[in-house]
C-alpha cells in the first residue's frame, strides 16, 4: 500500500480507478493506522464494524465504472451527524448508547456518492465548547504537542485529518468549531454558507447559526466535498441552492481595529506574514475598520442567541424518547434525574443562561436586543462586502492551549472564538487555512488564515486558498 | 454588583428541568454572572426597530399543506430507541 498520506482526493480517485489500490485495500489501510494511533490520540469515539463491508460496496462501484470522487473515500463523522443504524452520542452520556434512526441528508448524499465512513469522531459535548475538553468521554490530544488541545468542538475531526486517520471528516460549526480546530491542528476547516447545506440528522444546537463543514488536507478537497454534500432539502426549510458564485476577488478588506482583540503577537505576525504573501498576488488589501463597526459586539451577541437556542434544543433530551434516563419518583423528577446526572457542566451552563436570557423580564433586555444587534452586524457586512470582495482575519487569537489552561474559566474558554464567531452570525462562509507555525517550548503550533466571503459566494474562498 | 446569585440559579433549573449537583450550584452563579456582565457590552449599542430591521426578498416563510402521504419508514426503531416500550407505545411515568 503506497503513502497516501499526501494526496489529495482527486489523486487517489485516479489510483483506485487505474486500480492501483483498491477501495478495501485503503480502508485496510486507516483502520490499521487508527487501530495504532487511536489510542494515545483519542479522535474516534468509535470505528464503525462495516468498514470493510462499505470498502466492498465503492470497489464493486469502481468496477461497474460508476465511481464518483468520492468512492471508495474513506471518512470520519462528527459524533452529532447522524448515520442510521450507529451509535451518534454527541459526545454526550445522555446519548451513549442511542443509535440513530435515519442518516442525515449529507450522509445520505456522500453514501450515495460511495463514501466509506469510517467511525464517529470525539467532540465537545453536544458540540458546545472550544476544546473538545466538554466530550463525556475523555480529550482528543492535538498531534502536534499532546499535551495540548485540538480545539472544538469538532476537535475529532480535525484530528484525524491532522494524523492521517482519514482521508477527510464532516464537522459542525456554530461559533467556529471547524475553523478553530482545524487553525490549532493545521488542516483545512469550512464553514459554508448558512443553509447551504442541510441540517437534517445533525443534532441542533443553535439553529440559526448551525453549519456542516468539511475538514480535509487541502482547499481542493474541500471544495469537492463542499460540492456533494451541498443543496437544498425539502427536510431543511432554512436550506438554499448554492452554486458557489463567480469566484472573482480583487480587494481584500481587513478589519485592522478588530484584530487588537488578546491577540498572541506571534500570530499577530504570522497573520501579517500572509497578508503580505496575499498582497504580492496583487490583491489590494483594504481596511475596513469604519464599515464593521458593530463587529466587536459579536462575542456577546452570540453568547446571548446561541444560549438561548441550545436551551430551547436540548429540551428534547428528557429520557422518555430516546438516550439514557435516570428514574425518578415521577414523571418530572426524572427529568431533573436525568438531565442532573447526564448532561455536563458546560451544557448546564448554556442552558441556565439560555432560560435566562428568554425568561419574562429579561428577554427584551438581552435576546431581543441581540437580534437587533445581530441584524447591525450582518449589514455592517453588506456595507463591507460592496467595498472588499473577501475578508481575512485570523482564525484564532492563539495558537493550541495546553489541556487544562481554560478549562475553569468559560469566558476564557468563550474568547477564543473571537474571529470566527461573525461568520456565524452573519451566516457567510469562511474557511481556516493553515499558513504556518509559532513556537511554544521548542514546538510548533500550527496557525490558521480565515478567509471570508460573502453569503454563496465560497469559490472566492477556494480562490484565495490556492496561494497557501 | 452580583446580577446572578444562587436562589436565581435555582430558579432557572428548576425551568430548565435540570438538576444541579452542590458543587455545580456553588460554582455557577459566579460563571454566569461574569458572562451576563460581558454580554452587557451590547447596551451600548443605539439600535432600534427601524435601524435593526433586514429586509430581505429571499427569507420568507416555507410551508407545505398538511398532509400525511408518507409515514417513517422504521417505526419499529423509533420505539426500541425509547428507554421504555410496551406494544407500539412509548411508555411514560402517570402524568395526571
Amino acid at each position: 500500500m503506497i503513502d497516501v498520506s499526501k494526496l489529495n482526493i482527486k489523486e487517489i480517485n485516479q489510483r483506485l480507478l487505474a486500480g492501483e489500490f483498491s477501495a478495501v485495500d485503503l480502508a485496510n489501510h486507516y483502520l490499521a493506522k487508527i487501530s495504532a494511533k487511536n489510542k494515545d490520540l483519542f479522535a474516534y469515539l468509535e470505528v464503525y464494524d462495516d468498514v470493510l463491508e462499505q470498502a466492498e460496496k465503492a470497489d464493486q462501484k469502481i468496477k461497474a465504472g460508476a465511481a464518483t470522487l468520492l468512492t471508495g473515500i474513506p471518512l470520519a463523522v462528527k459524533d452529532n451527524i447522524l448515520v442510521a443504524g450507529k451509535i451518534a452520542s454527541a459526545s454526550s452520556k445522555i446519548l451513549e448508547n442511542y443509535t440513530a434512526t435515519y442518516n442525515a441528508t449529507v450522509i445520505d448524499k456522500l453514501k450515495e456518492a460511495g463514501a466509506v465512513f469510517l467511525g464517529r469522531a470525539n467532540m465537545d459535548e453536544f458540540a458546545m465548547g472550544g476544546s473538545t475538553e466538554n466530550s463525556a468521554f475523555g480529550p482528543t490530544k492535538n498531534p502536534h504537542d499532546l499535551s495540548r488541545v485540538p480545539g472544538g468542538s469538532s476537535g475529532g475531526s480535525a484530528v484525524a485529518v491532522a494524523a492521517d486517520l482519514c482521508v477527510a471528516a464532516l464537522g459542525s460549526d456554530t461559533g467556529g468549531s471547524i475553523r478553530q480546530p482545524a487553525s490549532f491542528c493545521g488542516v483545512y476547516g469550512l464553514k459554508p454558507t448558512y443553509g447551504s447545506v442541510s441540517r437534517y440528522g445533525l443534532m441542533a444546537m443553535s439553529s440559526s447559526l448551525d453549519v456542516i463543514g468539511p475538514i480535509t488536507k487541502n482547499s481542493a478537497d474541500a471544495e469537492i466535498i463542499f460540492n456533494f454534500i451541498k443543496g437544498q432539502d425539502p427536510y431543511d426549510s432554512t436550506s438554499v441552492t448554492d452554486d458557489g458564485g463567480a469566484g472573482q476577488v480583487k480587494k481584500i478588506g481587513v478589519p485592522k481595529n478588530y484584530l487588537n482583540q488578546g491577540l498572541d503577537a506571534d500570530v499577530l505576525a504570522q497573520f501579517e506574514t500572509s497578508l503580505k504573501k496575499i498582497a504580492a498576488q496583487g490583491y489590494e488589501i483594504v481596511d475596513i475598520s469604519d464599515d464593521v463597526k458593530n463587529l466587536e459586539h459579536s462575542l456577546a451577541v452570540y453568547y446571548i442567541i446561541m444560549p438561548a437556542e441550545v436551551s430551547s434544543n436540548m429540551a428534547r433530551y428528557d429520557g422518555i424518547k430516546y438516550g439514557s434516563k435516570i428514574d425518578g419518583a415521577n414523571l418530572i423528577e426524572g427529568y431533573f434525574k436525568t438531565r442532573g446526572g447526564l448532561i455536563g457542566g458546560e451544557v448546564k451552563r448554556r442552558i441556565l443562561l439560555g432560560t435566562y436570557v428568554l425568561s419574562a423580564g429579561y428577554a427584551d433586555e438581552y435576546y431581543n436586543k441581540a437580534w437587533q444587534v445581530r441584524n447591525l452586524i450582518k449589514k455592517d457586512f453588506e456595507k463591507a462586502f460592496e467595498k472588499v470582495d473577501a475578508v481575512v482575519m485570523p482564525t484564532s487569537p492563539v495558537p493550541a492551549f495546553k489541556i487544562g489552561e481554560r478549562a475553569e474559566n468559560p469566558l476564557q474558554m468563550y474568547l477564543a472564538d473571537i474571529f470566527t464567531i461573525f461568520a456565524n452570525l452573519v451566516g457567510v462562509p469562511a474557511m481556516s487555512v493553515p499558513d504556518g507555525f509559532v513556537q511554544r517550548e521548542g514546538i510548533n503550533l500550527p496557525t490558521g488564515f480565515q478567509i471570508i466571503a460573502p453569503h454563496l459566494q465560497e469559490k472566492r474562498i477556494f480562490k484565495l486558498a490556492e496561494h497557501f | 454588583m452580583a446580577l446572578m446569585k444562587k436562589e436565581d440559579v435555582e430558579k432557572l433549573a428548576v425551568l430548565a428541568r435540570v438538576e444541579l449537583s452542590p458543587e455545580e450550584l456553588a460554582k455557577i452563579p459566579a460563571q454566569i454572572d461574569e458572562i451576563l456582565s460581558y454580554v452587557h457590552k451590547i447596551d451600548s449599542v443605539t439600535a432600534d426597530e427601524q435601524n435593526a430591521r433586514i429586509e430581505s426578498a429571499a427569507v420568507r416563510n416555507v410551508t407545505r399543506p398538511d398532509n400525511f402521504d408518507t409515514a417513517f419508514g422504521n417505526v419499529a426503531a423509533l420505539i426500541a430507541a425509547a428507554p421504555e416500550a410496551a406494544d407500539n407505545y412509548i411508555k411514560v411515568k402517570k402524568i395526571l
